[in-house]
C-alpha cells in the first residue's frame, strides 16, 4: 500500500496544539529540524504544580544550566510554567536580594570567591587557581569541570567569567546561593527555607514564591538599571544574542506587572546615588560590578534596622489617654519608650506603627512585636543582659493639641530628671522624612545649679507640627508618641483679660453667649488639660511642670482671677524669652513654694525695670499660649478668636503703646493676623459699660479700685461722660508707701501676719512645712502688697484649707480685717479720699450728685474693712458728698452696689459689652482731672495752657496740694462722729495716733510721690492724674505702721 | 571493513540494543560489517542490562557460524565487542558521590562551588545503582572513559571509516549524563590517559561521523516510594530542560535523532539494580532503526554535511513518522520505508522461531493469567518432523539441536518472541503478529499480505516442509551443519514470505 496521504503520526512530544513549526509529514526517519526554544515551549509539562526541580541536564554546571531554563520558562509561561521553575526564580531572585542588601547579612553570610577567570576576549585564564587546586587528588571533578567549562564556554559565557562568588550562610556553613555567569545569580539545590534571613516583610529568603514583579521597587529598579547599563550580545551564527537572554527575557515579562514600565525603560544605568558597588570582594558577574541598596526596605528589615538595642522602661504606668503605650497589655504599670528607630518611618507612619506594635513584658523581660504587613520583626530586651533599662524621668507635652496652621504649631516638650543626670539625657522633635529647622526649635533650663533640685529640660517648637519626640539617655533611645488631637473647629471664642497690677483676670465666652465664665481647665464635657504628663506617676516630677508650665486643671489652687506675677529662672536673657520657656505666669505663685531657681516678679503692670517690656511680653504671651490652647482643644477657630484686654486711664502713652504692641504682638503670632480681633479697653470703662448693661440709670458713677489704680466714670446721661483716674488703691492700704526697702513693712501686714502665723501653728504643727516656708519667704523677701495678697489667699490656699473650710475662712487677712478695728481708721481715710475726691470733682463739673455708685476691681475689697454694712457705707458716701457739694439729697438716695464675690468679674465682662470702641484718644477726650492747688479747677486737656502740664508742678503747688489733703484730714476726723453715732466701734487709740501723724509727713510725701512720677513723664505732658493722692500714699503707710506698732507695744 | 561503534547509555542504551540485536537476528540490512556495542552505566546489575548482554553474547555465537559471504542474512551483521567486554566498567569504589570526588580534602572555595552545583541529596547518593535522574553526577563520575580499559581498546581499535552512534535518554539519569559527556570526551582533542599516554587514533575519532539519537520520555514510572530520587512526574520538564541544554550539540553531532511518545506506558518504580527489566517498546524499535538509518549508504548525503576540512557544517535533525496513529499498531500503520525495512526479516525470523515452536501461551502463575513465551512440544514442527522430512535427514538429527550454536539460536529465537510479545503488551502496542497463532500461514495482523498466494497443494506446516525439502538442495554442502540450517531457513522463509510495496 503505498502512502497516499502526506500527513503522518510523530513519535514526538510536542503537542500539536502549540506551534513548533516541526513538519507533520515526516517518514520512517527522516530530516526535521532542531528542537529550539519554540519547539521545546511545545511540550506541555505534565505536572505544572510539581515541585520536583528537573535534574536532567548532564553537566556539572547543571543547576546554572537549570536556573537559566527556569527563567527562560517562567518568562514563556509565567505562573503557567512548572512551580518547581517558579521557585527556582524566585529563589535565585532571593540570592539577588541577599547580594543586594549585603551588609544587613555580614554576620549570616560570608562571600566565597571561586576562581576561574579568563583573560578577557581571549581563552587564556587569568586566574583559575581555585579549580586548578582540584588537578591532584580530584581528577575527576577537575578533568569534567575543566572539559564542560570549555565546551560549554559560549553557551553559559565561562568564557567571560571572572569568578564565581557564593554565599555562605555562616551558622550552618551551607552554600545558599551565588552569581551565575548567565543569570546573575543561581540558587542551590537545597531547600533552605529554614536559613534566618528576612529578606523582605513577607518572609524569609527561600520561602514560597515571590515574582520580581511583587519585590521591593528598589530592587526591581536595580536590576532593569543594571541589565540596560551591562547588557551585551554575543553573535552566535549570524545573529546578536544577549549574554542574559533568559534573565533579560524574564524581566521583559515582569515589566507590565510592575506597571512603571515608562519609568523602568528610562533606566539606563545603575543610580550610584542610591546603589553601591559591592566591595571586598568586588563582586561581579563577567567582570560587570554588582551593586547593592543603600537603603533597605521594610521587605528586607530585620529587628536591628528598626528597633533599638536597649528598650527604656520607666516604673510607672504610662498615661495611655495622653501618650500611646505600645499596645502593653491591659493593667501593664511601667512606661516603655518604644524603640523605634526612624528607618521605621522612612515606610510608614506613626499610626501604621500603632497598628503594627506590641510590647508584652513580664518582669524584667519585654518583647517588642512589630507586625509589618505579614512580617513580624520581634525583639527581646532583658534586664538581666542590660538591654532593658529602668530610668526614672517624666515628660509632659504642652500642648497636645495638632495645628492645621503649621505656621502657628508651638510645643513645649518638658523632661524632668535629677540634676545629675540631666546631661545624660536628650530630646528631639521628629517630623518624619523631614528636618526641622534649628531656628523652630530651642531649649532651655531654668535650673542651671541647683543640684539638689530637678532639672526640667524643656524643649520648644515652633512654627512646624512634629510626628514623635525622641528621647536618648547615654545614646540609648526611645520615642514616645502623643495623642494629638486636630482641634477644628469654628466656635468663636472672646477672652477678656484684665491684666490687674495684683491681679490678673481672664474671663471668655463662646459664641457670643450671654454668659461669660472665669477662665478655666476642666475635664468634662471635653477633657481640656494642656499638660499631658507621660506618666504623672510621681508628684515630685509633677511639681516641676506646675511651677514651670501650669497645672493639668484648674482648681482652687489654680483659679483666676490670679496673682499678677511673673515667674523666671536662673540667668534669663530677658532679650530672648519666650513664654513656657525661661519665663511664664507663675499660676500658683503664693500658693506653693517656688523651686529656689526660680525668681518671681510681681510689680509688672507698672514697673520700670529696663526689662520691664520683655517681661511683660512674657507674661501676656504666657497668657495668650494657654488660651490659644484653649479654643484649639475646645474647637475653637484660632482666627475668629477675640481678645479684649485693660488698661487704667492713668497710664500714660508711652507705657501704654508698649502694652498695645505686646498684646498685639502676641495675638499676631498666637491667633494669627486680623488686628481688628485684639482690643484694647480702658479698666474704668468696662465695669461701667457692665452695669448700664444691667440695665441702669442715668447719674452713675462706676469706681474700679486695682491694686494700683483707681478709674472712675461718671456718667451723667447714660454715657460714659468723664472718667477720671489715679494712682491710688489697694496698694495705698497695704503697700510700702515710698520705703525704698522692705525693711519697715505696711503695718497692717505686720500686724496680722504674726496674728496669722501663731493661728496657723495651732494646726499645722510641723514647722518645716510648706507653708511655713513660703511665709518665711514672704515676709523677708516681698513687698507688703505681696504679702498682703498672700495672706489673704490663704482663705483659697490647699494646704490650709486641707484643715477645713472653717479654718481656712477664720485664718486668713480678709478674716481679720474685718473683725479687726485697731486699723479701721485706715480704711476710712482710704475710702474718703477716693470719695471725697469724685465728689469735688463732680461739683466743679457742675454734675449732679450721683445717684448710684458701683465698685469693682479687686482692691475693692478694701471698703468691706471699712465696713460690711451697706448701709453704713450708703449713708457714709452721701454725707461725703452732701457736705462737699454743701447740699442734701432730698429724696433721692444714694445707692452702692455691694461687691460680688469676684470684684474684677464687672471689668472682664463689662469687655463683652462694649457698645462702642473706645480708642485712647476718645478716651482721653473724656478725661477729666482736678488739680490739687487748691484752684478747684480741672486740667484742660483739648486746649491746655502749661498750667495744666506738668510743668507747672513745683514746690508751690505740691505746698497747696498738702494744704488740700489737710484739709480733707480734717473732713475725716470732723465726720468721725457718724461711725460713733452709727454704733460702729473705732479704736480709740488708734483716732488718737492717727491725729497725731497724718499730717506730720504731707509734704515729703508729696514730694516723694511727684519724684516717682516725674520718671515716666515729660514736662511737656498734661497732668494725667490728680496729685492730691500723693502724700496719702505715704500718710496710710506711716498709720498703719504707728498703729501696728501701738498694737505690739501693748 | 567498517566499524560502528554504538555506545548505548543507561537501561535505554541498553533496551535499544536489544531491538537493534533483535533486527540484526532477523536479518535487517545494516550500512556497515560489524556493529561494536559499548554499554555505559555503573548499574551493572541493572536487568535490561543483562538481559542485552546475555542476547548479544549468544547473537555473538550465533552471527560466528552464519555465512558470511552467502545469501544468509540472519545474524549476518557482525557484533564484536571491545577486548570481549560490552560493559564500560566504571573503575572505582566508591559509594557515595561525595567520597567519588574526595570532597572532604577539597579546599573552602572547591567545597563552596561543590555545594553550589550539587544538592546535599545528591552529594550523599550512593551511585551503586546509577545515578537515579542526576545527570549531572552522572556527567562527572562517567567521565573515565580515558583512563578505561575498554575506552583504551576503542581507540586502538579506531580505524578510518568507522563510525559512532550515541544512544542515551534524555530524562534519566546514567542514560542522560553519558551522551553530552562521551561527546565532548570524544571531541576534546588529545585525551591522554591516566598516566598521560595519548589515546591512539584519537585525531580520528575527533572527526569521525558521529550519529546520535535521543530518546525522549516514552514511559513513566510508578509514583515512587519515599527516598528515590527517580521521579517520573517531572520527566517532560526534565526533557525540557535537557533539550535545552542539548541545543549545544548543535554541530557538534552529524545526525541527531529524536524520538518520544506521550502515549506512554506506566512501568513499576524501581531505583534501577536487579528489579529494573522494562518491557521492550515499540520506540526502542525504532530507534534502534535510527542506527541502521545512520549507516544506510544510501542516506549518506542527508545524514553527513562536512566541509573541506571535515568539520560538520550542518547537523541533520530526524524524526520518525508512522502512516497513521493507532495506539494498537501493526504493519499497517507504518510507512513504506519502514516496512520494507522490517516486515520481511520479522516475519521470517518469526516465521523460523514458530517452526521451532516458540509461541505465547497463557499460563497461570501465582494464581494470575500470565502470557508466557514457551517452545510448546505440540507446536514444535521441529522437533516432529526432521525425523521425516528429507531436508534434515542425517544433518539436523536430534543431537543437532545440542550444539551451542543452535541452542543459542533457539534462545535467541525465545527473546525475539518475548521481544514482540512485550512490545504488544505496551499502551502503545506494537503488534503486527498473531503470536499465539500456530499457524504458519496466518500469523500476521492487519491488511498487509506477506504469504505468497501460491501452491495450493501444501497447508500450514506442509508448506513450510516442503520448501525446506525444496531448498535443502541449494544449499552448499560444504557449509557446517549449523550454518546450512540458517542458511536454509533463510532461504524457506524469503521463499515463502515476500513481503514488497
Amino acid at each position: 500500500m503505498p502512502d497516499n496521504n502526506d500527513s503522518t503520526f510523530v513519535f514526538r512530544l510536542q503537542s500539536d496544539n502549540e506551534q513548533h513549526d516541526l513538519s507533520n509529514t515526516i517518514k520512517h526517519w527522516s530530516k526535521s529540524q532542531i528542537y529550539g526554544d519554540q519547539q521545546i515551549n511545545a511540550i506541555k509539562s505534565t505536572n505544572q504544580q510539581s515541585m520536583h526541580q528537573p535534574t536532567s541536564i548532564p553537566s556539572p554546571f547543571a543547576r546554572i544550566a537549570l536556573v537559566k531554563t527556569a527563567f527562560s520558562e517562567v518568562a514563556k509561561h509565567g505562573e503557567q510554567a512548572l512551580r518547581a521553575y517558579q521557585k527556582i526564580v524566585s529563589d535565585t531572585l532571593d540570592v539577588a536580594e541577599i547580594f543586594f542588601t549585603l551588609d544587613k547579612w555580614k554576620d549570616k553570610v560570608e562571600i566565597i570567591t571561586w576562581k576561574y577567570g579568563r583573560k578577557e576576549n581571549s581563552p587564556e585564564l587569568e586566574d583559575d587557581s581555585d579549580l586548578k587546586k582540584l588537578h591532584s587528588g580530584h581528577g575527576q571533578i577537575y578533568k569534567t569541570l575543566k572539559t564542560f567549562l570549555e565546551n560549554d564556554a559560549v553557551a553559559y559565557n565561562f568564557d567571560k567569567m571572572k569568578n564565581i562568588y557564593i554565599l555562605k550562610y555562616k551558622r550552618t556553613g551551607d552554600m545558599i546561593g551565588a552569581t551565575s555567569p548567565s543569570t546573575l545569580f543561581f540558587s542551590s539545590a537545597n531547600n533552605y527555607n529554614d536559613i534566618d534571613i528576612m529578606l523582605n516583610s513577607q518572609r524569609r529568603a527561600f520561602e514560597g514564591i515571590v515574582p520580581l514583579y511583587q519585590r521591593n521597587w528598589s530592587f526591581q529598579k536595580y536590576l532593569y538599571s543594571w541589565i540596560a547599563q551591562y547588557k551585551e550580545n554575543r553573535n552566535v551564527d549570524g545573529r546578536d544574542i544577549s549574554i542574559f537572554d533568559e534573565f533579560i527575557k524574564y524581566l521583559e515579562t515582569q515589566k507590565p506587572l510592575i506597571n512603571r514600565t515608562a519609568e523602568i525603560n528610562a533606566l539606563t544605568s545603575v543610580d550610584t546615588n542610591i546603589f553601591i558597588q559591592l566591595r571586598s570582594p568586588d563582586v561581579e558577574v563577567l567582570g560587570k560590578p554588582l551593586y547593592q541598596n543603600k537603603n533597605f526596605g521594610p521587605e528586607i528589615w530585620t529587628a536591628n534596622d528598626i528597633l533599638e538595642d536597649t528598650l527604656i522602661r520607666i516604673p510607672f504606668k504610662i498615661n495611655k489617654n495622653s501618650f500611646f503605650d505600645g499596645n502593653m497589655p491591659n493593667g501593664s504599670t511601667q512606661t516603655y519608650l518604644l524603640p523605634i528607630k526612624e528607618k521605621f518611618f522612612t515606610e510608614y507612619t506613626v499610626e501604621d506603627l500603632k497598628r503594627f506594635i506590641r510590647i508584652n513584658h513580664s518582669g524584667d523581660v519585654a518583647t517588642v512585636i512589630i507586625e509589618i504587613d505579614t512580617q513580624t520583626i520581634e525583639k527581646q530586651y532583658k534586664k538581666s543582659n542590660n538591654t532593658l533599662i529602668e530610668l526614672t524621668f517624666d515628660c509632659a507635652i504642652f500642648p497636645n493639641v495638632k495645628f492645621s496652621n503649621e505656621n502657628l504649631a508651638n510645643y513645649r516638650f518638658g523632661l524632668v530628671c535629677d540634676f545629675r543626670e540631666k546631661d545624660k539625657f536628650d530630646v528631639e522633635f521628629v517630623k518624619i522624612n523631614s528636618n526641622i529647622e534649628q531656628t523652630m526649635r530651642r531649649f532651655s533650663v531654668r535650673n542651671e545649679t541647683h543640684s539638689l533640685n530637678r532639672q526640667l529640660k524643656n524643649y520648644s517648637l515652633e512654627g512646624s507640627i512634629f510626628n514623635y519626640i525622641k528621647i536618648t539617655y547615654e545614646g540609648k533611645s526611645g520615642i514616645i508618641i502623643p495623642n494629638i488631637e486636630e482641634g477644628k473647629g469654628s466656635s468663636k471664642f472672646t477672652f477678656a483679660i484684665d491684666f490687674g497690677t495684683t491681679n490678673t483676670h481672664i474671663e471668655y465666652r463662646i459664641d457670643n453667649n450671654n454668659d461669660s465664665k472665669s477662665f478655666d481647665i476642666k475635664k468634662l464635657p471635653i477633657d481640656e488639660k494642656q499638660i499631658h504628663y507621660l506618666h504623672g506617676g510621681e508628684d515630685l516630677l509633677k511639681n516641676y511642670f506646675d511651677e514651670e508650665y501650669i497645672p493639668s486643671y484648674t482648681d482652687e489652687e489654680f483659679m483666676f482671677p490670679m496673682r499678677t506675677a511673673l515667674s523666671y529662672g536662673e540667668n534669663t536673657n530677658w532679650l530672648n524669652v519666650y513664654p513656657f520657656e525661661k519665663a511664664s505666669l507663675n499660676v500658683l505663685y503664693e500658693k506653693r513654694i517656688d523651686y529656689p531657681y526660680n525668681k518671681t516678679e510681681t510689680d509688672l503692670k507698672w514697673s520700670d525695670d529696663q526689662d520691664y517690656r520683655n517681661k511683660v511680653k512674657a507674661y501676656i504671651e504666657s497668657i495668650m499660649y494657654i488660651l490659644r490652647n484653649k479654643v484649639i482643644l475646645n474647637h475653637g477657630n484660632l482666627a475668629d478668636t477675640i481678645i479684649i484686654w485693660f488698661y487704667p486711664v492713668s497710664m500714660e502713652r508711652r507705657r501704654y503703646e508698649n502694652l498695645v504692641t505686646v498684646w498685639n504682638e502676641a495675638y499676631r503670632k498666637y491667633f494669627g493676623d486680623k488686628k481688628s480681633n485684639i482690643i484694647s479697653i480702658t479698666e474704668s470703662i468696662a465695669p461701667f459699660e457692665y452695669y448700664i448693661k444691667d440695665g441702669d440709670t442715668s447719674k452713675l458713677v462706676t469706681i474700679d479700685i486695682g491694686g494700683e489704680t483707681t478709674d472712675i466714670v461718671i456718667s451723667i446721661n447714660g454715657n460714659a461722660d468723664y472718667i477720671t483716674s489715679f494712682r491710688f488703691a489697694a496698694n495705698a492700704v497695704f503697700g510700702d508707701g515710698y520705703s525704698k526697702n522692705l525693711r519697715v513693712k505696711n503695718g497692717i501686714v505686720t500686724q496680722f501676719s504674726n496674728q496669722i502665723r501663731e493661728d496657723l501653728k495651732t494646726v499645722i504643727t510641723n514647722k518645716e512645712d510648706e507653708i511655713f516656708r513660703i511665709f518665711d519667704d514672704m515676709i523677708t523677701n516681698k513687698r507688703s502688697d505681696d504679702i498682703a495678697s498672700f495672706l489673704f489667699s490663704l482663705k483659697y490656699n490647699k494646704r490650709v484649707r486641707a484643715f477645713g473650710e472653717n479654718f481656712a475662712n477664720n485664718v486668713n487677712l480678709n478674716y481679720k480685717l474685718i473683725n479687726d478695728t485697731t486699723q479701721k481708721i485706715t480704711f476710712i481715710f482710704f475710702y474718703s479720699a477716693i470719695i471725697y475726691h469724685i465728689a469735688k470733682l463732680m461739683k466743679t463739673l457742675n454734675t449732679e450728685m450721683p445717684d448710684k455708685i458701683v465698685f469693682s476691681g479687686n482692691g475693692s475689697r478694701v471698703i468691706q474693712f471699712l465696713t460690711t454694712d451697706n448701709e453704713i457705707l450708703q449713708d457714709y458716701t452721701k454725707l461725703i458728698f452732701e457736705n462737699v457739694f454743701g447740699k442734701e439729697y432730698l429724696n433721692r438716695g444714694l445707692k452702692i452696689i455691694p461687691l460680688g464675690e469676684n470684684p474684677k468679674v464687672a471689668t472682664c465682662k463689662g469687655g463683652f459689652y462694649l457698645s462702642q470702641p473706645y480708642d485712647y484718644e476718645s478716651i482721653l477726650n473724656k478725661k477729666v482731672v482736678l488739680h490739687s492747688n487748691g484752684t478747684n479747677q480741672l486740667i484742660q486737656i483739648k486746649n491746655p495752657t502749661n498750667s495744666d502740664k506738668y510743668i507747672t508742678i513745683n514746690d508751690d503747688y505740691l505746698e497747696k496740694t498738702v494744704e488740700e489733703v489737710k484739709e480733707f484730714i480734717s473732713f475725716v476726723f470732723e465726720n468721725l462722729h457718724f461711725f460713733a453715732e452709727r454704733g460702729y466701734q473705732l479704736n480709740g487709740d488708734s483716732i488718737d495716733i492717727a491725729r497725731k501723724i497724718c499730717t506730720q509727713n504731707l509734704y515729703n510725701y508729696a514730694k516723694e510721690g511727684w519724684k516717682l512720677k516725674r520718671k515716666e513723664i515729660q514736662n511737656d505732658e498734661i497732668i494725667n492724674e490728680s496729685l492730691f493722692f500723693y502724700p496719702l500714699v505715704g500718710m496710710l503707710k506711716e498709720l498703719t505702721v504707728a498703729i501696728c506698732d501701738n498694737n505690739t507695744n501693748n | 571493513m567498517s566499524k560502528l561503534y554504538v555506545f548505548g547509555i543507561g537501561g535505554t542504551g541498553a533496551r535499544v540494543l536489544r531491538s537493534l540485536t533483535m533486527l540484526l537476528s532477523a536479518g535487517v540490512e545494516c550500512g556497515v560489517d560489524t556493529i561494536v556495542p559499548v554499554i555505559i552505566d555503573r548499574d551493572i546489575s541493572n536487568k535490561d542490562l543483562s538481559r542485552t548482554k546475555l542476547l548479544i553474547e549468544d547473537y555473538i555465537v550465533v552471527n560466528r557460524c552464519v555465512d558470511a559471504n552467502g545469501t544468509n542474512k540472519f545474524f549476518k551483521t557482525k557484533i564484536s565487542l571491545l577486548g570481549g567486554n560490552l560493559f564500560l566498567q566504571l573503575s572505582d569504589n566508591a559509594q557515595q558521590f561525595d567520597e567519588f570526588i574526595g570532597r572532604s580534602t577539597m579546599s573552602q572555595e572547591n567545597n563552596a562551588l561543590i555545594d553550589m552545583l550539587f544538592s546535599k541529596e545528591t552529594l550523599k547518593l550512593n551511585m551503586t545503582k546509577g545515578f537515579e535522574g542526576n545527570p549531572n553526577i552522572g556527567s562527572v563520575v562517567l567521565n573515565q572513559f580515558d583512563n578505561n580499559d575498554i575506552f583504551k581498546a576503542f581507540a586502538n581499535d579506531f580505524h578510518d571509516g568507522d563510525k559512532i552512534f550515541i544512544i542515551s535518554s534524555i530524562f534519566g539519569g546514567t542514560g542522560a549524563s553519558g551522551f553530552p559527556l562521551l561527546r565532548k570526551i570524544l571531541h576534546t582533542p588529545n585525551v591522554k590517559d591516566a598516566e598521560g599516554n595519548p589515546l591512539a587514533n584519537w585525531g580520528l575519532i575527533n572527526k569521525a561521523p558521529i550519529g546520535a539519537i535521543s530518546v525522549l520520555p516514552y514511559f513513566i514510572v510508578e509514583s515512587p516510594p519515599k527516598g528515590s530520587l527517580v521521579n517520573s512526574d517531572t520527566f517532560i520538564d526534565k526533557t525540557k530542560a535537557a533539550l535545552s541544554y542539548y541545543k549545544n550539540e548543535d554541530k557538534k553531532i552529524d545526525t541527531f535523532y529524536y524520538i518520544g511518545d506521550t502515549l506512554t506506558s506506566t512501568y513499576e518504580h524501581h531505583k534501577g539494580g536487579t528489579e529494573q527489566m522494562n518491557s521492550a517498546h515499540f520506540v526502542e524499535l525504532a530507534s534502534a532503526l535510527a542506527i541502521l538509518d545512520f549507516v544506510n549508504s544510501d542516506k549518506q548525503n542527508e545524514n553527513f554535511h562536512r566541509d573541506a576540512h571535515n568539520n560538520i557544517t550542518e547537523t541533520t535533525y530526524k524524526e520518525f513518522g508512522i502512516k497513521t496513529n493507532s495506539p494498537k499498531l501493526t504493519f499497517d500503520n507504518l510507512t513504506d520505508e519502514t516496512r520494507n525495512l522490517i516486515v520481511n526479516p520479522l516475519s521470517r525470523f518469526l516465521l523460523f522461531a514458530k517452526y521451532m515452536g516458540y509461541r505465547v501461551v497463557t499460563e497461570i502463575i501465582n494464581g494470575k493469567e500470565t502470557l508466557i513465551v514457551r517452545k510448546i512440544p505440540s507446536n514444535d514442527i521441529f522437533e516432529k518432523e526432521h525425523k521425516y522430512q528429507p531436508y534434515a535427514h542425517k544433518l539436523f538429527t536430534e543431537d543437532f539441536r545440542r550444539t551451542n550454536s543452535i541452542q543459542k539460536l533457539e534462545s535467541i529465537q525465545a527473546k525475539f518472541v518475548e521481544w514482540l510479545l512485550e512490545m504488544e503488551l505496551q499502551n502503545r502496542k506494537f503488534t503486527p503478529f498473531n503470536l499465539f497463532s500456530d499457524r504458519a500461514n496466518d500469523f500476521i495482523n492487519g491488511e498487509l499480505k506477506i504469504i505468497k498466494p501460491d501452491n495450493f497443494m501444501y497447508k500450514n506446516w506442509a508448506k513450510v516442509d516442503n520448501e525446506l525439502n525444496k531448498q535443502i538442495v541449494k544449499t552448499h554442502k560444504s557449509l557446517q551443519n549449523d550454518t546450512r540450517f540458517i542458511e536454509l531457513f533463510n532461504r524457506v522463509t524469503e521463499e515463502l514470505i515476500n513481503y514488497k510495496n
